[in-house]
């Protein structure tokens, strides 16, 4: 059975558009208007990011030199205690006349030895050229 | 008073003469070294023109001056032989058997020169001149062996007077410390004692290696001038060290000296 009013077919055409003389030209759509936003030129952010790379650049070699300039730590060296020199007693010897003797022979001798050449160059034999060479 | 001070006196007037002829035998060599060095340069000359040219002008002036080439090697090997005699007269160290020996050897090289310096009047030609050069050739080895053992045994004889004189302060060292045995406390007494043996034993080194140099120098007759040159640069070697063993010996006197003036 059919119910009054409960359904409206599907497929109801829909009311025609009443087709409006429009004016010529009115069918080139404008241009939008350009975005108020201005844009940065390329170069200019590549100026900008060389810059801010040169800055940080400089600001971490201002930093890493200051790191190494630090003053350096001085470690103080302990100073020695200054020991006085032994003194040495002059045994009974020191004066008698046989040790004065010895002590100035062993100077002479010391001086003699040294003094002596072992190679005299007044005894080298003269070197000659024996043969004649005629033959 | 006088028999004291004669022997002083006549060391005082005659040392300085003594020592002056070595001093004027050695000038006499160096002249007669310069002059033989003239005339070897003249003989060359004069050789080198007879070899290329082949003239009888060369050869005449060639022949003229080896001869008087030959004649001044003699003379610089005479004055030579006559500085090492004079050497072996002032050398205090030689015993007298040593320097009979040497000069020996010395007079008949000195003989054989004056032969062959009369040999060298009597060339004619070239060929004589070669004939007797080579004299002088063959008689060489023995001249050398000669020279080489006299100038062997002066070194020798300079390195025993230093021994003797190292000999009496060892002896003073010796005597001083035995003497005062009782003064050093036992510590100090054997640092003494070591020195002492220390002293005597690189003493004992000097003597074992002037034996060896003696041997050698006996080696050097008999041998050609190769073996001699080798023999002889083994001597030289050998004085060296020998002096080195009498200078380490006087340090070490010199070393208990030092001790022996302190008490600790």
């Amino acid at each position: 059975m059919d119910t009054p009013n409960q359904t409206q077919p599907v497929t109801q055409q829909p009311s025609p558009v009443p087709i409006e003389a429009s004016a010529p030209g009115a069918n080139v759509v404008p241009p939008m208007p350009a975005p108020s936003n201005p844009r940065i030129k390329p170069e200019i952010i590549t100026a900008i990011v060389v810059i801010l790379l040169g800055a940080l650049f400089l600001i971490a070699n201002r930093f890493l030199s200051f790191q190494n300039s630090k003053p350096p730590v001085v470690i103080e060296k302990p100073t020695p205690t200054p020991t006085p020199t032994p003194t040495r007693l002059p045994s009974a010897l020191a004066t008698q006349s046989a040790f004065l003797k010895l002590e100035a022979n062993g100077a002479s001798l010391s001086a003699s030895i040294n003094n002596y050449v072992v190679d005299d160059p007044s005894l080298s034999p003269p070197v000659l050229e024996l043969p004649l060479g005629f033959l | 008073m006088l028999k004291f001070l004669a022997p002083l006196i006549l060391f005082v007037l005659f040392a300085p003469v003594v020592f002056a002829s070595s001093a004027t035998a050695y000038k006499d060599y160096l002249y007669q070294f310069d002059v033989y060095r003239t005339k070897y340069a003249d003989f060359k000359v004069a050789k080198n023109e007879y070899l290329k040219f082949k003239t009888l002008t060369s050869q005449t002036t060639a022949l003229g001056n080896t001869k008087a080439m030959m004649a001044q090697r003699d003379e610089l090997l005479r004055a030579y032989l006559l500085l090492l005699n004079e050497k072996l007269n002032e050398n205090a160290g030689i015993s007298e058997t040593e320097r009979n020996t040497y000069q020996t050897y010395i007079r008949n090289e000195v003989a054989f020169l004056e032969g062959h310096s009369k040999l060298v009047e009597s060339i004619g030609s070239l060929e004589d001149a070669t004939q007797t050069s080579r004299d002088l050739e063959s008689h060489y080895a023995i001249l050398s062996s000669s020279m080489r053992q006299t100038i062997s045994g002066i070194s020798l004889g300079d390195l025993s007077v230093l021994a003797k004189s190292f000999d009496i302060a060892l002896a003073d060292a010796k005597a001083l410390v035995t003497t005062n045995r009782g003064i050093f406390p036992p510590e100090k007494q054997a640092t003494l004692d070591r020195w002492l043996l220390q002293i005597a034993n690189v003493r004992s080194l000097y003597q074992q290696k002037v034996d060896i140099m003696r041997g050698y120098e006996q080696e050097l007759r008999g041998t050609n001038i190769e073996e001699q040159n080798q023999r002889f640069a083994a001597i030289k070697r050998g004085v060296g060290e020998a002096r080195q063993y009498l200078l380490d010996g006087s340090g070490y006197l010199g070393e208990l000296t030092t001790a022996l003036r302190y008490q600790n």
